[in-house]
């Protein structure tokens, strides 16, 4: 008591041992992903004389070298610079995408605008991402934006009905009603009463499918239709690694691993906020 | 109750003909020609004249026209490189990858049911956080990782199951685990937090204080709740199964209906990627539909509201 509300928040955070954790680990990775060509050891060029070394054996390639001698650290650093950047900017624009299309859909419910938009987003989800990737991508030159663009592509309808889903809760309550009546404008309901109320559904999201999508997008990768080398991702790193499965297996070992703590850092962080925004939820664990 | 089977059955015709319109029109602006493809030596005279047998110098639209109409009569076409009909490559793919999505559906059912049922019925202790943390960790590894994980371990090292390519049963093992392990991990997580839910509900007390017994409880009352998300979840979850089911087929060179699916599209084999995009969303449609009516069917609730309307 008498606290202020940050430390307090801070208390909080730090009580749960998942969500620091996560904290920890995403930190982690976005400072590598901003700092990627300050931090890396080794510049990209080939050395042919220290094709495939062994991780943990020489102080100056810690993870080991590639078929062709590039420090396979420093490749690392430079993948997960990618990831973050793909992953995070394909959900931030899903969600933009997702809350316009779902407060213009609930707002206008019900009606012919409303039913439009629904089925365009039935029409969506009834493609397999995967699909859907193959084509667009085989469409598009695969660089970063179109990649960001398609992954964004399979996320947006799921943002679309949560909003509308809200929006058409939020819309006939009485403290809209009272907002209305006190003189607020349009603009003002959507962005100070309906969206504070979007917030606590939608944050916890944001982790979770951004994780989704740093698979995702190593998935293309790997599949050799998303980011093609000399650029560099953790997917094409392991295309390039499933060449020497049989020989040398530590090679595919080491992004997977990186790419799986990357991933549960962010479905921690994901799952903590859930339980912590969700009063319900909350409740429950006390009782 | 069938006015609204009918209903959702409308509404899904009129989903799956968006679908293939779009698909359709956009496979058409897809840079690279089939006639360069198949006949890269070809001079432009030839190229046209294949070009004119498919069909494909006339608009999109009166090709649309075309396609459906035989579409309608149960053609779907020739695939361009496989010299064969669409309907018979898809007679083989199609059982392969649906020997796949049935056995690790079955499996995945069964292992979640039983792990869920374990983690929600003792959860707070030590075996419920066990099971939990191995799903965290199964359902944050890609699944084409994981993949390339057996294919090193059971066949590259161990050499016990076959990693490439279909030879019977036994090259089935290593896909299904694949698919299984995420797939079970979800499924768990959704079992155990509903039946904790269901457990903290009135009717399974009132069930407790009529003298129901622990067992009876549990398959009458709390499971029987609880199967509702689970339903809604593996709907959602078969979407993701077969984009899955495309990515491990890959890394397995199985010659299903996802290898069939890259490799048309690779090719520009129109034809077949249509054929493909069309089952895909009837697929869709369809289990979408049978997921509400078991929604329906499982909560008492819901089958009244119906009713009523």
């Amino acid at each position: 008591m008498g606290q202020n509300p940050l430390t307090r928040l801070v208390g909080k955070i730090s009580a749960n041992i998942l969500l620091t954790a996560g904290i920890i680990i995403v930190a982690g990775c976005l400072a590598i992903a901003i700092a990627a060509p300050l931090l890396a050891p080794h510049d990209l060029s080939p050395n042919p004389a220290l094709r495939l070394l062994k991780p943990f054996r020489e102080a100056s390639f810690p993870l080991g070298t590639d078929a062709i001698g590039r420090d396979i650290l420093t490749r690392l650093m430079y993948g997960i610079r990618t990831s973050v950047l793909i992953a995070f900017s394909s959900v931030v624009l899903a969600a933009l995408i997702g809350t316009v299309v779902g407060v213009l859909s609930g707002f206008s419910n019900p009606g012919l605008f409303d039913t439009i938009l629904m089925r365009l987003t039935d029409v969506q989800m009834g493609f397999p991402f995967v699909v859907l990737a193959m084509i667009a991508l085989t469409l598009f030159n695969p660089d970063k934006t179109s990649i960001a663009i398609v992954l964004s592509l399979s996320l947006w309808p799921v943002y679309a009905r949560m909003v509308r889903s809200s929006v058409m809760l939020q819309k006939d309550s009485d403290y809209i009603a009272a907002a209305r009546l006190m003189g607020a404008g349009r603009w003002r309901i959507y962005t100070r009463y309906v969206g504070r109320n979007l917030l606590p559904a939608m944050l916890p999201l944001f982790p979770l499918d951004i994780a989704g999508m740093v698979i995702n997008e190593s998935l293309l990768s790997y599949m050799s239709i998303g980011i093609k080398p000399p650029e560099i991702s953790i997917g094409n790193i392991m295309a390039d690694a499933r060449g020497y499965i049989a020989s040398d297996s530590w090679y595919i070992l080491l992004p997977g691993v990186l790419l799986v703590i990357m991933v549960l850092g962010l479905n921690f962080i994901g799952d903590s906020l859930q339980t912590l925004l969700d009063p319900s939820l909350r409740q429950k664990r006390r009782g | 109750m069938l006015g609204s089977v009918l209903k959702r059955l409308v509404q899904g015709l009129l989903v799956t003909f968006c679908v293939v319109f779009i698909s359709f029109v956009i496979l058409r602006s897809i840079p690279g020609d089939p006639a360069k493809v198949m006949a890269p030596n070809a001079t432009p005279e030839q190229q046209q004249a294949i070009r004119d047998g498919m069909g494909l110098s006339e608009p999109v639209l009166t090709q649309f026209r075309m396609y459906v109409g035989k579409m309608l009569g149960g053609d779907l076409g020739e695939s361009y490189f496989k010299s064969d009909s669409v309907l018979n490559i898809l007679g083989q793919s199609i059982p392969l990858s649906a020997i796949l999505v049935v056995f690790s559906l079955l499996v995945s059912v069964v292992l979640s049911l039983i792990l869920g049922t374990i983690a929600g019925t003792h959860s707070g202790t030590l075996l419920d956080r066990l099971i939990s943390s191995i799903a965290v960790l199964f359902q944050s590894m890609p699944n084409y990782w994981v993949s390339t994980m057996l294919v090193i371990l059971f066949g590259v090292r161990a050499g016990i199951f076959p990693t490439m390519g279909y030879s019977g049963a036994m090259s089935c093992v290593l896909p299904v685990v694949a698919l299984v392990l995420p797939l079970t991990a979800v499924l768990t997580k959704v079992i155990r937090s509903s039946l904790i839910e269901s457990y903290s509900q009135e009717f399974v007390r009132a069930a407790y204080a009529r003298g129901v017994s622990r067992v009876g409880a549990y398959f009458r009352y709390a499971l029987r709740n609880s199967l509702i998300p689970v339903c809604i979840s593996i709907g959602s979850q078969l979407g993701f199964l077969i984009g899955s089911i495309v990515v491990v087929e890959y890394v397995f060179n199985f010659p299903g209906l996802g290898y069939t699916a890259l490799n048309a599209i690779l090719r520009r084999d129109y034809n077949l990627v249509q054929a493909i995009i069309i089952l895909f969303s009837v697929f869709f449609v369809v289990v979408n539909i049978i997921i509400d009516l078991g929604t329906t069917r499982l909560d008492p609730r819901l089958r009244k509201a119906e009713g009523e309307i």
